[in-house]
Parts: C-alpha cells; structure tokens; sequence
C-alpha cells in the first residue's frame, strides 16, 4: 500500500515538473508565393541564378539532386542552430522556366520575418532592387512601456535576472528560456508556465501570478 | 546506512532534482526545411492540383490560404503566445496537358517532434490519397 503510494506521488511529482518547466519554443513563420516566368531559359539557367540569389542571403546553396532545379539553403546557425531558410524551385515552362521561392525564418529569434528574406531573394534573382537585411535591434536604453527588452530582477531572489529580447524571447541565467508578450500593460511571461503580470505605469516593475519583477534600468 | 529512510530520502532529493534539471534545461530551436518529391499529374487540370493542395495542408496541417492563384500554404494553429512549430507550402502549375505540385516544409525542432522530410512525406501520401474525380494519374518525380 505504502509502496503503491510513493509511485503515485513520484508519477504526480514528475508530470508537475514537466508540466510547469516545459519552456516556450520559437516556431516557424513562412513566406511563398512570388513566382517568376520566364519564356526562354532552361533550368540550368534558372539554377546558376537560384544558387546566386540564395547565397546573396543565406550560406551553401545546394541542389537536391543535380539538375532537379530544386535548391535549398540555410542561413549561418546562430548558437549553432539554423534559424533561416530558403527553396527556389526552378520547372520547365514550354520554352523557358518558372521559378518559385519559399522562405522560412525562426522568430522568435530573428530580426527579420520571411516576407523581407523572400522578397530579397526573389529580387536578387530577377535582377530588382534589393535591401539590407534587418539586423538586432540594439537594446534600447531607460525605461519603457511599450515593450519589456532589458534585464529583470526578481525582487523575491536577486540571482534571478530575466533578460528579454526585442524579438520577444526571455532566457535566464541558467539558459531556460521563454516568450514575454506585452498588450497594454498586461504582460504575458512564459516561462515555467504561462503567468499573467501587470507592468507598472512607469515600466520599471511588473508583477502578478505570484511573481514580481523590477527593471534594469 | 543503505537501506536507512534518511539515506533514501537523500537519495530520492539527488534524483528528483537531477530529473527537475533535466526537464528545465531548454533544449536550443532548431529550423529544419525540406523539398519534398515533386508529383507529376498528367490529363488533368490545375483545379485538380489546387483541390488536392487544399485537402492534402487541411488534413495534415489545418486549413491552407492560398496565397496566388496555385500557391498554399498552412501554418500549424496554435494559440498565442506560442508559436507554430510546422508550416509547409506546395505550389500547382500547368504541365503539358497536366501538371505539376513542388512541395516544401518547414518544422522548428523542438517542439516538432517531425522532421520536414517527414512533413513533406507525409503531405505527399495526402496529396495522392486525395482522389481526383477523375482517377489518379499521379506519379513520382519529372515529366512523364
């Protein structure tokens, strides 16, 4: 019977740890949709311009299989992970070829969304202007309300410091990460579970769900 | 000392709390993206290839926006503030007297516990299991 109870209790206790330290994941935001055709032109064509344009913004183009005219490539991994992607697909059209592009980028996580990656990809194919890239915001200084990016102590333990980023990610010193999300001053942190918390009216403390917060700043 | 309830009890905290570190130490995202099997259709028409698009991201993702005239694409629903951990595209466009679907997916793993190959793979088997109302002429790879 005792034995019996202390699985229970440690099957309990296992999924509450799961439960609440299960931490935020970035997920996937996807650009299609611009499709280029060209009425002369063969694939091979289309692949030295596809390998280019993919280079031109991302790193090691390469062909799914030579002469598929289907290309893939990843941007440089940050911390070691992919976070950006792209395929141009090049197809016969009577004498020429169609091509089209696919972009998927991280974000969290990213300082540019798919939409901008496709448009320049598409553009460095076809020979339009092109644009720079977004790159990290640099952290803002002072206090401020419309956004929660800097670095929070908790007030119930200082060794606690919750850094926020501009592209909405959290992390803590022990590397858990999560998500914060602010409408108003209603904060959304998930971080060993979702909590609501109010952002004070000059941005520097935010508390609620048992939880409380002060800004560097 | 061994069978002691204080040496247990120890025994149990090391072990309780290794297991809570384990499970609170975020395992960095990672995007995976692939190019699934294009499927060559032959006799048909692109309002095939666009219903078996549609039905093909419904059943194995959710509802798909077509973004141009032969381009879907779905991204999984999830409510915010999480984010969607898979999306995937597939493209129609004429081919001789039929026509031709590309495919490409995207997965951020974890939490995607699929790999885009295999969202593409399986995307793939609902495009050709949507029978079209006249026969499936479906097949594997270039121009017939």
């Amino acid at each position: 019977m005792i034995a019996k109870r202390r699985v229970v209790t440690g099957i309990a206790l296992a999924a509450l740890v799961f439960a609440i330290a299960a931490p935020a994941r970035a997920g996937v935001d996807m650009n299609t949709g611009i499709r280029y055709v060209y009425n002369l032109g063969s694939i091979a064509d289309c692949g030295v311009k596809a390998k280019a344009a993919l280079n031109a913004y991302l790193q090691n183009a390469t062909e799914k299989t030579p002469g598929s005219g289907e290309w893939l490539a990843y941007a440089k991994p940050t911390n070691g992970q992919n976070t950006a992607a792209a395929v141009i697909q090049c197809g016969t059209a009577g004498k020429g070829y169609f091509v089209t592009f696919t972009c998927a980028v991280q974000k969290p996580g990213n300082s540019f969304d798919a939409d901008a990656l496709c448009l320049n990809i598409a553009h460095n194919f076809s020979g339009k202007t092109v644009t720079t890239l977004a790159t990290p915001t640099p952290v803002p200084s002072g206090c401020s309300t419309t956004n929660l990016v800097g670095t929070w102590v908790s007030d119930s333990n200082s060794k606690l410091v919750l850094t926020m980023d501009t592209e909405g990610g959290l992390s803590d010193p022990d590397g858990v990460s999560g998500n914060w999300y602010l409408v108003g001053t209603t904060v959304t942190l998930t971080y060993y579970g979702n909590k609501t918390l109010t952002l004070s009216a000059d941005g520097k403390h935010m508390s609620g769900s048992g939880a409380s917060y002060t800004r560097k700043c | 000392m061994a069978g002691t309830p204080h040496y247990r009890l120890a025994l149990f905290t090391v072990a309780f709390g290794a297991f809570a570190v384990l499970c609170t130490t975020a395992a960095p995202a990672a995007l995976d993206m692939a190019i699934g099997d294009k499927k060559t259709v032959s006799n048909q028409s692109d309002s095939d290839c666009n219903t078996r698009a549609q039905a093909a991201l419904t059943s194995v993702l959710a509802r798909p926006d077509e973004i141009n005239p032969g381009e879907w694409r779905a991204i999984a629903k999830v409510e915010p503030p999480a984010t969607p951990p898979q999306a995937a595209s597939i493209h129609c466009f004429p081919d001789g007297n039929g026509y031709t679907a590309t495919f490409e997916c995207a997965v951020e793993i974890p939490p995607s516990a699929m790999s885009a190959a295999d969202l593409c793979s399986k995307l793939g088997a609902a495009f050709d299991a949507k029978q079209s109302a006249y026969g499936s002429n479906a097949s594997p790879g270039g121009k017939k």
